[in-house]
């Protein structure tokens, strides 16, 4: 046969396809466009999650250390002269103001001074009053200030501040900075000053107490990870810095961002593979109604492989233009994000075209295609052409070896494109696991319900039911095909559905809606019913207190501090010998989890917990004496427990827990938080600023606001996507039963004949449907758990529960499902006289 | 002049229950090339197997199955696909039409399968013999049960071939249609001097070939010759 006769022989053979050619292309437009469209939701939410979360850091890249930043990081401008650089200083001093020769001084209050270079911020909305370049309100002279500390210095714009000896005019305040995420570490108001001033009030000899930052700005995510490359690697003073992108800091966010890329790209996948399991279906079915055309080409001389080849040559005809179609939906509707996804997404992050991501579909889609449709299409070869001479001639059983190799390649073909799509061999062979041992269950059960409808169901009553169950073992049944089918199909949506609910749950558990909007520091112990009380009129609400002690830690374990840190890097004695902040409680917050030891049960010392790693950093444990010195008096305590802390649930949390009432008689002061009406802020703080001068508000808004978007808009993306995936594929079940009703029709016709009621049939074939759905749900659902399980736990690192409930559930789904459409597929034979039927109308 | 189709102590048996059903029983029967025979019998008297056997399409238990001297039953599938193509033509009781096709392209298939050349302006010449040559780009499902089975004839005689199988070829067909489809593929046969072997129930249609023979329990029971 030639290359002519053979396309003309596809073009023919096409005719009349019809329905069962657009349910093929629909199961395969349906997985590659969740390809294209993950593609494009995926590089839409991480731009997303770059432009909102880089304000945190101000920047891409940030160098940070206690020492100035080194000459080695110089090279970056050389390097890489598309990047831009910044520089801040941050650490705690104190300014007053300046008062006349021979005048007592003035009271002095602590701020948290940050220096900065031209392009701070890099990132981030830096929002000063008036509105200005805040290097311009700078210049060599000026400062910025937080509102709060006019009001505790009684001064104005325009006034003079003493800072490092030098005076400073006011030229300004700052109303919202976007990089000032500890907040719980804030020692007083903030204070911007230029690069310049801050060589000229004298301060850069503050050592160790300086944190130094280089803020970098790249391009392109690409050239911020070259960046850090080249840092980790070429910079040789590089174990002095910590190298941060501003998920590094974020820790949750990157996690959270990390864990829906999975989820998505996971997702496309099953829609994929769901897609697969309805091509597997409607080949099955497409071949079934062509045998006797197939016998017929057999006769008329054609050979077996060519009439295979026929066959494949129009599945993949169809799956190029199922997988191009679906590549085309997949970008129209990224096309159409804007107008669909506003106000859910940045649809300005999204880009429609996706070139890689078609690519990619076009091959999975036609290799799924392939590998589902290669079993069904080896049965062509077993087409006799005898057929044509006795019809009831069924095609010859596929060897056990051939058939062996079809599934072997099936499971490899399975692992290699889901490691393929996944990037990932682990999530590859966790897929390719769960649907083996779903296959092969889903085979077992199968046949076991055959066996035990064939010896069991003899006495069943009323016959109607006798029917139903019998005809799953009746010859013809393909009850096997059905079964695997719609259990692989149910276990895919399911597990879709359960990985989608633990990470729905674990991004909403991360939003800071309980967290504190507002932070209030030096709040005199006398000063707190006042403060309570001025909070509450405010409209405060989760008000939470602590009271700080500040220390230093004079002696470990019998060595003073001041040996200790003999021969100690910088960074290292800073660590010991600066000021701790202390606190005491009875019960550790929620966050905060018991590692070793355990709270308040010693008698007879002073007890106090320990972080984890800050024990680790002064290399203490359980049982270590640490001599606090605290105003001069030394206060000891026995470390008796350590703990764990999540800094990143914007709660205020200490490295240093003491026992409660050894340090009530020392000097201390109370950190507030509570959340507040936005509009009730800038009122509160101006009535503590006029009240009680010496209490700094810091509010965090800003922040929570971009912490609750980022991950509002993971969730978005997970519910889009996985909801789009569940849909896709319930409708693919749905209607790769409806197209598995060939041979119903004829029984349907001759039941009627002999005298069967309407009513009775649509029992007997309810029955059946409702058997194949339950058996094939159960297994399909605990294929589901599996998965799911697999990919939570060992993928995305989270804990996992069986969800009893949803896969109860989506058994019930499924049954309706299949008693609904396989209904629905007959419901033509149901209608039409049987003569109809039986002549094939 | 050698005989065109030769059965060779022809037998076919099928594993039936803990037994084995012989359908065809060691049968003997040589056919000249040109001869026109009709198999008769009874339902289950191994009519049909014959013809299948005949034409390759099922393998003898035993015997041999010889075609111009050649042994057809140790051909493989593709030898045999390939055999069939040029010296083959079929007529079903079914009409066995390839229902995507229009009349005109069942009738061109094999004249395709050949690479014979113009097979469009062939197959409108066959079609005209039949009397369908208005009815060329007509689907079967568009044609009636005479229609499709005159269709079938002249797909079956497109590619002239040395023998030619009709399977019941008026079995689905009422009385009158019956009779004309016969006279078209009698007609054809003499014009082309075919080998038809011809298989019913029918002793009217019997009676129209040259030589009849009577199968019974799987053995030739008589022979008759007009």
């Amino acid at each position: 046969m030639n290359l002519r006769l053979f396309l003309v022989m596809l073009r023919r053979e096409l005719r009349g396809s019809g329905s069962r050619a657009l349910f093929f292309i629909g199961c395969l437009a349906v997985g590659v466009a969740a390809i294209v469209l993950v593609a494009g939701l995926s590089d839409g939410v991480e731009q997303a999650i770059r432009l909102e979360g880089r304000p945190l850091l101000a920047a891409d890249v940030s160098v940070r250390g206690r020492r100035a930043i080194s000459e080695d990081f110089d090279a970056v401008a050389e390097r890489f002269p598309d990047v831009l650089r910044a520089d801040t200083q941050e650490f705690a001093t104190m300014t007053s103001v300046p008062v006349p020769a021979g005048e007592p001084p003035g009271s002095s209050v602590m701020v948290e001074l940050k220096a900065v270079s031209e392009g701070y911020p890099f990132y981030g909305e830096l929002v000063v009053a008036p509105e200005a370049p805040l290097m311009d309100l700078l210049g060599a002279d000026g400062a910025v200030v937080e509102p709060s500390l006019l009001a505790k210095l009684e001064v104005g714009v325009g006034e003079t501040l003493l800072l490092g000896g030098s005076e400073f005019t006011v030229r300004g305040t700052v109303l919202s900075e976007p990089d000032r995420v500890n907040v719980a570490f804030a020692t007083g108001p903030r204070v911007f000053l230029s690069q310049a001033g801050l060589t000229r009030a004298g301060l850069t000899t503050m050592g160790g107490r300086i944190t130094h930052r280089a803020l970098f700005k790249a391009p392109s995510a690409e050239r911020t990870e070259a960046l850090v490359a080249w840092m980790n690697t070429a910079v040789e003073d590089n174990i002095w810095y910590s190298i941060e992108t501003w998920s590094d800091g974020q820790p949750s966010m990157r996690r959270g961002l990390e864990r829906t890329e999975i989820f998505l790209g996971l997702v496309a996948l099953l829609s994929l593979l769901v897609g697969g399991v309805g091509v597997a279906q409607t080949i099955r079915a497409w071949l079934a109604s062509r045998l006797d055309n197939i016998a017929v080409l057999r006769c008329l001389g054609m050979t077996p492989l060519e009439v295979t080849g026929l066959y494949l040559a129009q599945t993949v005809l169809l799956a190029l233009i199922g997988s191009g179609a679906g590549a085309l939906i997949g970008t129209a509707f990224l096309t159409a994000g804007p107008l669909l996804l506003e106000g859910l997404l940045p649809v300005e992050a999204i880009d429609p075209l996706q070139p890689a991501a078609i690519a990619r579909g076009l091959v999975l889609g036609v290799g799924i295609a392939l590998l589902f449709a290669a079993l069904p299409l080896l049965r062509i070869r077993q087409v006799p052409p005898l057929r044509v001479i006795r019809r009831s001639v069924e095609p010859l059983p596929t060897s056990r070896f051939a058939a062996a190799v079809a599934v072997a390649q099936l499971a490899l073909g399975v692992w290699a494109i889901a490691a393929f799509q996944s990037s990932s061999l682990l999530i590859g062979g966790l897929f390719a696991v769960s649907a083996a041992a779903s296959a092969a269950a889903l085979l077992a059960a199968a046949e076991g319900l055959s066996r035990l409808v064939s010896a069991r169901s003899g006495g069943l009553k009323p016959w109607w039911l006798r029917h139903g169950v019998t005809a799953l073992a009746r010859p013809g049944a393909a009850t096997r095909a059905a079964m695997v089918a719609l259990g692989l199909g149910v276990m895919v949506v399911l597990a879709t559905v359960l990985i989608q609910r633990r990470l729905g749950a674990q991004l909403t558990d991360q939003l800071p809606e309980n967290a504190p909007s507002a932070f209030l520091l030096d709040v005199q112990p006398d000063q707190w019913a006042a403060v309570e009380a001025m909070v509450g009129d405010a409209g405060g609400s989760e008000v939470r207190s602590a009271p700080m002690i500040v220390a230093r830690i004079a002696e470990i374990d019998g060595t003073p501090t001041a040996d200790l840190i003999e021969g100690l890097e910088p960074d290292d004695r800073w660590a010991l010998s600066r000021e701790q902040r202390l606190t005491a409680m009875r019960e550790l917050p929620s966050d905060n989890a018991l590692l070793d030891g355990a709270l308040w049960q010693q008698e007879g010392v002073d007890e106090i917990s320990l972080e984890r790693r800050f024990a680790d950093r002064l290399d203490v444990g359980l049982g270590s004496a640490l001599v606090f010195d605290i105003q001069g008096i030394p206060v000891e305590m026995t470390v008796t427990s350590i703990r764990s802390v999540d800094w990143t649930s914007f709660n205020m949390n200490f490295f240093l827990v003491a026992e409660p009432g050894v340090l009530d008689d020392a000097p201390q002061v109370k950190l507030v938080t509570f959340q507040i009406p936005a509009e009730a802020e800038t009122p509160l703080r101006d009535v503590l600023a006029s009240e009680m001068p010496n209490i700094t508000l810091i509010s965090v808004r800003a922040l929570l606001e971009r912490a609750g978007g980022l991950l509002g808009q993971l969730g978005v993306g997970v519910q889009l996507v996985g909801g789009f995936t569940s849909l896709a594929g319930l409708f693919i079940l749905a209607s790769s039963i409806s197209a598995s009703t060939l041979r119903r029709s004829r029984e349907i016709a001759l039941r009627k004949t002999i005298g069967a009621s309407r009513a009775s049939t649509i029992a007997v074939l309810a029955i059946e449907y409702a058997l194949i759905g339950a058996v094939a749900g159960g297994i399909g659902a605990g294929g589901a758990a599996l998965l799911s399980g697999l990919v939570i736990t060992q993928v995305m690192q989270l804990s996992w529960s069986p969800e009893p409930a949803v896969l109860v559930v989506g058994v019930f789904v499924c049954i309706a499902l299949v008693v609904g459409a396989g209904l629905a597929g007959n419901l033509r034979a149901l209608r039409t006289p049987p003569a109809a039927s039986l002549r094939g109308e | 002049m050698p005989p065109r189709l030769v059965l060779d102590a022809l037998t076919r048996s099928y594993p039936s229950g803990d037994g084995l059903l012989t359908v065809l029983d060691a049968v003997d029967l040589q056919i000249d090339a040109g001869e026109f025979v009709a198999i008769l019998g009874p339902s289950g008297s191994g009519k049909s197997t014959m013809l299948a056997l005949m034409a390759g399409l099922d393998r003898p238990t035993s015997g041999a199955v010889r075609v111009d001297g050649e042994a057809m039953h140790d051909r493989s599938e593709d030898a045999l696909a390939r055999w069939r193509r040029t010296n083959l033509g079929f007529v079903f009781q079914s009409f066995q039409l390839l229902d995507n096709f229009t009349a005109a392209e069942n009738v061109m298939f094999p004249l395709e399968l050949l690479g014979a050349a113009d097979p469009e302006r062939r197959a409108v010449e066959l079609l005209e013999l039949v009397g369908l040559s208005r009815r060329a780009h007509h689907y079967p499902a568009q044609l009636s049960g005479g229609e499709q089975q005159r269709v079938a004839l002249a797909r079956a005689f497109a590619a002239d071939p040395p023998i030619l199988l009709a399977d019941e070829p008026t079995g689905n067909l009422d009385s009158a249609t019956g009779r004309q489809v016969l006279d078209v593929l009698i007609a054809l046969h003499k014009e082309r001097n075919t080998t038809v072997v011809l298989v019913t129930h029918d002793p009217a249609v019997g009676a129209r070939a040259d030589r009849r023979i009577f199968l019974k329990d799987g053995r030739i029971e008589r022979e008759e010759r007009s």
